[in-house]
């Protein structure tokens, strides 16, 4: 059921075509964004994670250089001569020490928030002379984390010692070992300004990212995140990056698919820190994001355009399809002349042309048909006609009217006259159609005839209206229904039995009725022939069969209906005491005998004359 | 991966740099490992490559920056002139910031071979380490005399003294021709006047001993006052600004035949230019007595290079000991072109004695600061010998004490 309702929804051209370009667009563009995300996310992917790694290529060189310049400002401290003087074994007066205070003034940069020198011997040399407790830093991270590197600078994220607050803080660390021959190391330490990292983050130069700085153990130091990312992914971002950080892959500076991102992690063999930046997924999938959105604009709009356009195609398509529709659905007999006038430019015209080409062959299958109607309908005629055909009768009844002549019989010279006008008419010379006249007058032979035999048992009357009688009719359907009545209505004697025959014309009909006031027929029977007009021609047979009686009247329905087209009307009605048979016939269809008639007979008399003018010659 | 040969698989693989540092002569702006580093970088391409840092500087300025870089932990990863401070060594060694090419050499015959087993032992520390890998060519590293063989003719002198006593002989003779006899200098070390005089004293028992001692604390012995009383009588016969020039000034007013005779290793010829070596002869000092350091030759690997430099770096080594190996016995072979090579080689087949490098022996604090400060006083006769010596002492001793 429902299937059907979707049928019935989407039925017309026009609805399925809407439907499949609809669904061919969407299917467009489903693909388009399958292989767009794929294609273009494939190489969106490639062409960020090499953006990203040269950014966190960036904060990694800016590390470097951080990390450099760190270098080379204790190389300064170390390679200088009161610094190496201070490793010698030999008392440093306090002129010495204060060189070498002096000396470390120049370490500091805009970086360096403060430094710290431990000479072998324990001697403590900070800036503004801060008091730094020795056996604290031997036994701090800061200080044992150096382990066995000779000379390199190593980075610690730790307890300030030189500052009251307990803030964690960046150092370099170095051990100052003597130049020239063995002795115990130094160490020097700085303590770097928190401005160093956002230097290093402006120096990646691009503010999508989140920027993060891991100690070598690797925990966090330091992080920048964007703007834009959500509070929320903070921590499992750090997590995911502390959790990296273990991993000694290399490709993780190249990046890494995280959970929620891109990772880079880089190492810096030398410090053991390592630099992290992520990119979050809104920002590596912000270009593909955009693009197919951009794509399903566009398709938004084709989709609109689509179907506007695809109702204006499908009218196109569609209305010279209704038009041939229109043609077929209301095509009958009658319309064999409206030929489809189709200019689409299109197959639609062929079918236009198809379609004329058919009505052209119809008209002419009709024509045939009719014809061949006609000569089956006058071969039955003649077949019936010949029922009563017995020419000698003409001899015959001309010998027994003289006789009678003769014999000075009256009333066997009506009769006779009546029956020869009768079978006259009957026969009519093969002529299968007669006037109303001539009509008329068999039927008032054959009430003559029968008023001769049932002495007088009825009267009758006939009229017809001026300008008629000359339409011809086909013969005898007049009679059969007189018959009918004097048979079944007179059947019982009456007085002022009466028939009336009239013919009229009536709006485009030509009205015959044959009414009398014999017995009034049965509903029963009134209906029974009333359905001969309505019935299957072949079916007729079937309500009226010739044993039952009334063959006559069937003979004149079924000659009615077949020389007319149906076109007629034959009924019985019952009002006021009479019983009225009503026949009725399209007066066009009488005209156009009449017409036919005439020309035959101009025919025939040229004919004739062409015969008469052969004789002549 | 199928249809990638061998060859192409190992081109993919990245180059292994080797960072070294070495010293550009100053006046010839000529590298003597130049040739040496072509060859293996020819043969290890694509493997290794030396990437060499090319200075222009003295060979002391050299030493100090290989000190610089070692406290900075920049050290390239082959070092040369190593042995030349017995200091600085020994902080190398202490801080295990060389590597002990003893297991290398077990496993490697030829390398062995080219270096020398006698020689090997000579730089074998205590614990059986080596550190150092001379070069495999021992003919160019004896130090002797070199005199300029015209101004002999022209003062009538056919051969080089054989004795000592015809040293000096020969010299009034040149002084007499008015000719400086010595190219001696002063100036930030004094290397040809304390080589002439080893070669000197090294001839009695306790010169020698003298010249062996490892950081001599005693420079009042009878071989010492003999030692720095000869180096003054040599400044006799050095120009007037002898104690103030440098040894490059020194050396090219004897190779423009200024003067007549000075004091090198045999590295000398290889700076000579073909005309020079017609026109000098060399001679060993006099008893048949040539200077021959080993270490001083002697390069090594630093430690801290990732696994894969440091075999570069060995390669490397191992590469020159073979190469120098070749050259030596190609040198020896083949008949001496010009003079000066001719009379190297006679004085090397006939050498008698052999005497270590003073350099390798003594402090350096004394070699590059007492004597720089003191030796002018000495020579110039400002302070009397047992003054100097009393002082030369007393810092052998300082230095000692402070180490």
């Amino acid at each position: 059921m429902k299937k059907d309702r979707l049928s019935g929804y989407f039925y017309g051209i026009q609805k399925k075509l809407l439907l499949l370009i609809m669904l061919l667009i969407f299917l467009m563009m489903l693909l388009i964004t399958a292989a767009v995300s794929l294609i273009m996310g494939k190489n969106v992917q490639k062409d960020l994670t090499e953006q990203y790694e040269y950014i966190n290529d960036r904060f990694y060189r800016s590390f470097q250089g951080m990390y450099e310049n760190l270098e080379v400002l204790t190389d300064n401290c170390i390679t200088n001569q009161n610094v190496q003087n201070s490793l010698k074994n030999m008392e440093l007066s306090a002129y010495d020490k204060e060189v070498i205070s002096k000396t470390l003034q120049f370490v500091a940069d805009n970086n360096i928030d403060s430094y710290l020198y431990m000479d072998n011997k324990d001697n403590v040399y900070t800036r503004n002379s801060r008091h730094v407790d020795v056996k604290r830093l031997k036994n701090s991270y800061l200080y044992q984390g150096l382990g066995t590197e000779y000379s390199k600078v190593k980075l610690f994220w730790e307890d300030s010692l030189l500052s009251d607050t307990e803030e964690k803080v960046l150092y370099a660390g170095r051990y100052v070992r003597p130049i020239e021959r063995e002795y115990p190391p130094g160490v020097i330490y700085l303590r770097l300004d928190a401005a160093v990292f956002d230097a290093m983050t402006a120096d990646a130069r691009n503010d999508n990212p989140a920027y993060f700085l891991l100690d070598s153990k690797g925990k966090i130091c330091f992080q920048k995140y964007p703007k834009s990312m959500d509070d929320r992914d903070f921590s499992p971002v750090e997590q995911e990056i502390q959790t990296l950080y273990g991993k000694t892959d290399e490709a993780l500076t190249r990046g890494f698919y995280g959970k929620r991102g891109l990772i880079y992690i880089q190492k810096h063999e030398e410090s053991g820190f390592a630099v992290a930046t992520f990119v979050p997924n809104k920002v590596v999938y912000q270009v593909l994001w955009q693009t197919l959105r951009m794509i399903w604009i566009i398709f938004f709009i084709v989709l609109i355009l689509a179907f506007f356009l695809s109702r204006i195609v499908a009218e196109k398509i569609t209305k010279p399809i209704r038009y041939i529709s229109n043609l077929m659905e209301n095509f009958d007999d009658s319309r064999l002349n409206d030929l489809a006038v189709l200019e689409t430019h299109t197959e639609l015209d062929e079918i236009g042309l198809s379609y004329n080409r058919m009505l052209g062959h119809i008209s002419e299958l009709l024509t045939q048909v009719t014809y061949k109607e006609r000569e089956l309908r006058k071969a039955e005629m003649d077949t019936l006609l010949y029922q009563i055909h017995p020419h000698f009768l003409y001899n015959t009844l001309d010998t027994v009217y003289m006789l009678a002549r003769i014999s000075r019989e009256e009333t066997i010279m009506r009769m006779v006259q009546a029956l020869s006008q009768y079978l006259r008419i009957n026969l009519s010379n093969g002529a299968e159609k007669i006037s109303i006249a001539e009509e008329l007058r068999h039927v008032k032979a054959y009430l003559d005839i029968q008023n001769i035999r049932k002495d007088n048992l009825f009267s009758y009357s006939m009229e017809v209206e001026p300008g008629l009688e000359k339409l011809p009719v086909i013969k005898m359907i007049l009679q059969p229904v007189a018959e009918n009545c004097i048979k079944h209505a007179f059947e019982e004697d009456g007085e002022d039995l009466k028939i009336w025959i009239t013919v009229r014309a009536e709006s485009d009909m030509i009205v015959f009725r044959i009414e009398n006031n014999g017995a009034v027929m049965e509903e029963k029977e009134k209906e029974r022939l009333n359905r001969l007009e309505s019935v299957e021609i072949s079916a007729i047979d079937t309500i009226i069969t010739k044993s039952k009686g009334g063959f006559g009247v069937w003979n004149v329905v079924k000659r009615l209906r077949l020389a007319y087209q149906e076109q007629i009307r034959f009924y019985y009605e019952m009002s006021y005491g009479k019983t009225s048979c009503i026949i009725k016939i399209k007066r066009e269809l009488m005209e156009a005998d009449e017409r036919e008639t005439n020309r035959d007979s101009s025919s025939d008399s040229s004919i004739a004359d062409e015969h008469s003018d052969e004789r002549l010659q | 991966m199928n249809g990638c040969s061998k060859k192409e698989q190992t081109a993919l693989q990245e180059e292994i740099k080797v960072p070294i540092m070495f010293l550009v002569n100053p006046d010839t702006g000529e590298n003597e490992n130049e040739k040496l580093v072509e060859a293996f970088n020819a043969k290890y391409d694509g493997t290794y490559e030396i990437q060499v840092e090319w200075i222009i500087d003295t060979a002391e300025g050299y030493r100090s920056r290989i000190k610089t870089l070692n406290v900075v932990d920049k050290l390239p990863a082959v070092i040369t002139d190593v042995g030349f401070d017995a200091d600085f060594y020994e902080l190398l060694v202490q801080n295990n910031r060389l590597v002990n090419l003893d297991p290398y050499l077990r496993e490697d015959p030829q390398w062995k071979e080219a270096l020398g087993e006698r020689e090997i032992d000579s730089m074998r520390e205590s614990d059986g380490s080596v550190y150092l890998s001379s070069s495999g060519n021992s003919t160019m590293s004896y130090g002797g005399f070199y005199y300029n063989k015209k101004i002999f003719a022209d003062a009538g002198i056919d051969q080089f003294p054989g004795t000592w006593e015809e040293f000096f002989s020969c010299m009034d003779k040149l002084q007499e021709n008015k000719v400086t006899p010595l190219a001696l200098h002063g100036g930030s070390g004094y290397w040809t006047p304390l080589l002439i005089s080893s070669g000197y004293i090294v001839q009695t028992e306790e010169g020698k001993k003298f010249l062996e001692e490892q950081y001599p604390l005693n420079y009042q012995s009878e071989s010492s006052v003999e030692f720095f009383s000869f180096l003054k009588r040599l400044y006799s016969y050095g120009a007037s600004d002898a104690v103030e020039i440098e040894r490059t000034e020194a050396a090219k007013r004897f190779l423009e035949g200024k003067e007549a005779i000075t004091a090198n290793g045999g590295w000398m010829i290889d700076s000579m230019t073909d005309e020079e070596k017609r026109q000098f002869g060399f001679a060993s000092f006099p008893g048949n007595v040539l200077m021959q350091d080993m270490k001083m030759s002697a390069w090594s690997v630093t430690a801290g290079y990732s696994p894969e430099v440091t075999k570069g770096a060995l390669e490397f080594l191992r590469f020159r000991a073979l190469s120098e190996q070749k050259q030596e016995e190609t040198y020896l072979s083949l008949p001496a072109e010009t003079v000066v090579e001719q009379e190297y080689r006679q004085a090397v087949r006939q050498v008698k004695t052999l005497y270590p490098n003073y350099q390798l022996k003594w402090e350096d604090t004394i070699q590059e600061k007492f004597l720089v400060d003191m030796l002018p006083s000495y020579i110039k006769g400002e302070i009397d010998e047992k003054t100097f010596l009393q002082a030369l002492t007393a810092e052998a001793v300082a230095v000692h004490e402070e180490k």
